[in-house]
């Protein structure tokens, strides 16, 4: 008894003294006209002490995510997909690991798979960073392979004529180049570029960028943000859709309250223009506004430089396209540090 | 059991080594709300759950587009 209880003491001291990371988990609720889903999640990044050292430290991550989704549109794909089943479960986990390669320079790997009745999916990426000009820039390239396996569907149209929606088997790479620049103390830049390539679609063409700047004597922070995504050429007829072309703008506010607290709101407006492929013109564009904010209360008032603070947060959106369809958001989280 | 206490030692004296990853930037960040690590994770990537079944800008094969997401690593 001793014996196993001086064991079971130095394992659990060991790996406190030799891992430090983070536990983070969140719920959220989220209904539409058409649909409600309730999802949670669970991630945990941790870094081995003992092989810390100018820059060639290491980290671990690993996530599992679970989301239940009642279809009331039977007419959904996904509905028809399961023969006329309208609740849906999907499983995803998925794993990362950096390795520093000396300081300001580091590799990475990540992989996951998902899984429900409708199909599944995996994927296995790789990614390295580097930082320019005294650590105030930074480059990452990535790239990610995905496979998608999935229960087919189709549809009978006018004429006897057959149309496969949705093919069994899908897969795509995406690359990503991207930047990060600490421009001033006050003032960040990021921004970047993805090809998409899948075998059911064009290649896909994504750009994003975002400015972040603090306002010190309010203690705020302004986010804004915008993307372009253009995904063009000869559509096959395997897709839901046509060539699509698409914009996106947003604005946050983050605001500092007393010592513990940040309250956040933002707004999101997206506009998407589809030249619709024969079978699927009933909606060829659409416009959404999206308003969401959170509120999170640190346990201590700790700056950037600090040790990290656990923290607990509540969030929510509300959101509304031209379809017509409403949705509403709310959630809660929270993070521990060991 | 000595094994056991010279493990404990061992780990003792390697986690007492804090090397830095970086030299510059943790200075360069004045707040919490800069900090993309901080103001991302499941909080952003579920507040995006509404846009996800019309919006095919903001979502493709391989994760979201021109964003991190923990779910699937994209």
């Amino acid at each position: 008894m001793l014996r196993k209880t001086i064991i079971s003491t130095s394992l659990f001291f060991l790996s406190t003294q030799s891992l430090a990371g983070r536990i983070e988990t969140a719920g959220a609720f989220y209904k539409e006209d058409s649909q409600s889903t309730f999802i949670e999640s669970l991630s945990t990044t941790f870094n081995p002490k003992w092989i810390e050292g100018e820059g060639y430290g290491s980290s671990f991550s690993l996530g599992l995510t679970a989301k239940q989704t009642e279809y009331s549109d039977k007419n959904d794909p996904v509905v028809k997909q399961l023969n006329g089943e309208t609740e849906l479960k999907q499983f995803s986990g998925s794993g990362s690991f950096s390795q520093g390669l000396g300081i300001g320079r580091s590799v990475g790997a990540n992989f996951g798979l998902g899984d429900s009745r409708a199909g599944s999916s995996k994927w296995l990426g790789v990614n390295f960073g580097e930082w320019w000009l005294e650590e105030t820039f930074q480059t990452v390239f990535s790239a990610t392979r995905t496979w998608v396996e999935q229960i087919p569907y189709s549809t009978l149209l006018p004429g006897d004529l057959q149309r496969v929606y949705l093919p069994e088997n899908v897969d795509g790479w995406n690359f990503g180049v991207s930047f990060y620049q600490l421009t001033t103390p006050n003032l960040i830049l990021r921004g970047g570029y993805n090809l998409i390539t899948r075998s059911d679609r064009p290649n896909a063409h994504a750009l994003n960028a975002e400015g972040r700047y603090y306002v010190e004597p309010t203690r705020s922070a302004i986010h804004l943000k915008g993307a372009y995504y253009l995904n063009v050429g000869e559509v096959k007829p395997v897709s839901l859709y046509g060539e699509v072309e698409a914009y996106s703008a947003s604005l946050e506010w983050h605001q500092r309250l007393a010592k513990q607290w940040i309250l956040m709101g933002g707004y999101r407006y997206y506009f998407e223009k589809e030249t619709p492929v024969a079978a699927t013109a009933s909606i060829n564009q659409i416009g959404s506004d999206y308003f969401y904010g959170s509120l999170r209360w640190r346990f201590a008032d700790v700056g950037w430089t600090a040790e990290e603070s656990p923290e607990i947060y509540v969030f929510g959106g509300f959101y509304q396209n031209n379809e017509p369809n409403k949705a509403y958001m709310s959630g809660i989280g929270a993070s521990l540090y060991f | 059991m000595k094994r056991i206490f010279l493990l404990v030692l061992t780990t003792i004296a390697l986690s007492g080594c804090v090397h830095p990853q970086v030299k510059f930037r943790k200075a360069r960040l004045l707040d919490p709300t800069m900090d993309p690590a901080k103001t991302s994770g499941f909080q952003t990537s579920l507040n995006n759950e509404p846009t996800l079944r019309v919006e095919k800008g903001t979502t493709d094969i391989g994760g979201n587009v021109g964003a991190s997401c923990p779910t699937c690593g994209g």
